[in-house]
């Protein structure tokens, strides 16, 4: 069970206009942004055994591919784990969450 | 019509007097009554297609849009950047229907009506409307141009449209991924234009590629786009049941997500996409065209009660 306090990050610290899929897609990639900062910030999470809680607010907007490729990539590269140790924040859109979800799901399976 | 008879009859050469000045030739094309993929696709579908084989002739157009009395700025949009597509700027007549006409000139061309060749011509003015980019790469730049265009249009400063951010970029995804067959020279344009009187914004997105259904037959196989009609295929694909042309997992959902923010989330209005020859609206609507769009061709309005709250940083 996971009881610390969650550690945070804000996409927005990163960017405000995150892009599309691959690095070589162009710049602010979900690709780079699983490689610079998610990936490292879960396993800081998990290895202090916290939940990772993300915030999605405050960005221009999101493509599909760059959240799938971010969070859908995560969950293909450390399993079912990741989806069970983060959380999100979206006042902006709460839609966005479910989104997320599912490509997590979706990640998971197969 | 007979195509040598039509070429001779309207050849005219610029009156330059110099010998070593390059010679060039105008075929004119008429519009119908309406210049509006919005409105009038099957109309315009032919117009665009009959510009385009002028074009690949190697012929510099001049468009006679005197008669059009149904003009939106998505089908200046297109005509724009058809020309641009082959390098060349078009010439041609205003419509003489004067809120058309408005349109044309608001839409960020002006019209210099002449007959003769080296008077017809349109060129890119400063007004309200503004093509953000014709451009390979830099999407980056394009999003900001077309956010800054929306802020100043509504007077609201800092707002953001979080839909229009992602309809950009899937639009600037899919034609990298896809217009070219992978082959990655692709280009695009896309128009805004500030309709006050409806107060909204309107987008037009093209790209001169091989078009959506095209680049699905060559995926999925020619057997696959003979079994279904191209609107039941496009409407798929704008469904998100279409897999990507990379088959790769996850992919495969901009189009849907195009289609989402206008059904579900309601955050655009009035979806329009043109592929080849299907058309798909955000109402469900699809139908064949006679003509073939060469390319893709998405529309969308955003109204001020879409903005959201500028950020809290």
């Amino acid at each position: 069970m996971i009881t610390m306090k969650p550690h945070r990050i804000a996409v927005v610290e990163w960017s405000s206009l995150p892009g599309s899929r691959f690095v070589d897609d162009g710049e602010r990639s979900g690709e780079q942004y699983r490689n610079d900062v998610l990936e490292p910030a879960y396993l800081a999470a998990r290895e202090a055994g916290a939940v990772l809680e993300i915030d999605l607010d405050d960005v221009e907007g999101y493509a599909t591919s760059f959240l799938e490729e971010a969070f859908g990539g995560l969950v293909r590269g450390h399993g079912q784990d990741v989806i069970g140790r983060l959380k999100f924040i979206c006042e902006d859109d709460p839609l966005t969450i479910r989104e997320v979800e599912t490509y997590m799901l979706e990640a998971s399976e197969v | 019509m007979n195509r040598s008879k039509c070429q001779n009859f309207q050849r005219r050469t610029i009156p330059t007097g110099a010998e070593t000045a390059p010679k060039w030739s105008f075929d004119h094309v008429r519009t119908g009554k309406a210049l509006s993929l919005v409105d009038a696709p099957e109309e315009t579908v032919r117009f665009l297609s009959n510009v385009r084989r002028k074009l690949e002739w190697g012929n510099a157009v001049r468009v006679v849009a005197s008669d059009a009395c149904l003009v939106t700025p998505d089908g200046v949009a297109v005509t724009i950047a058809l020309g641009r597509q082959f390098g060349r700027q078009l010439g041609g007549e205003l419509p003489t229907h004067p809120a058309s006409a408005t349109v044309f000139k608001d839409s960020g061309v002006i019209g210099v009506v002449g007959r003769n060749a080296a008077q017809a011509s349109w060129k890119v003015v400063k007004s309200p409307g503004q093509i953000l980019k014709t451009a390979i790469g830099q999407p980056e730049a394009v999003v900001w141009a077309a956010l800054a265009f929306v802020r100043k249009a509504f007077g609201m400063p800092g707002f953001r449209h979080q839909s229009l951010v992602r309809i950009m970029t899937e639009c600037m995804a899919n034609c990298d991924n896809h217009s070219t067959l992978g082959r990655g020279d692709a280009s695009f344009n896309f128009h805004a234009f500030h309709d006050k009187e409806r107060d909204v914004v309107c987008f037009s997105f093209v790209d001169g590629g091989v078009g959506i259904l095209r680049s699905l037959s060559v995926r999925l196989g020619e057997q696959f786009t003979l079994l279904f009609s191209p609107q039941k295929i496009l409407s798929d694909a704008m469904h998100g049941k279409l897999r990507s042309r990379t088959h790769t997992r996850g992919r495969g959902r901009g189009l849907g997500s195009i289609r989402d923010a206008a059904v579900n989330r309601k955050t655009i209005r009035r979806l329009v996409v043109v592929a080849n020859n299907a058309y798909f609206d955000g109402s469900g609507n699809t139908r064949r065209l006679p003509h073939t769009l060469k390319g893709t061709f998405i529309y969308w309005e955003i109204c001020r009660s879409s903005m959201m709250k500028p950020a809290k940083r």
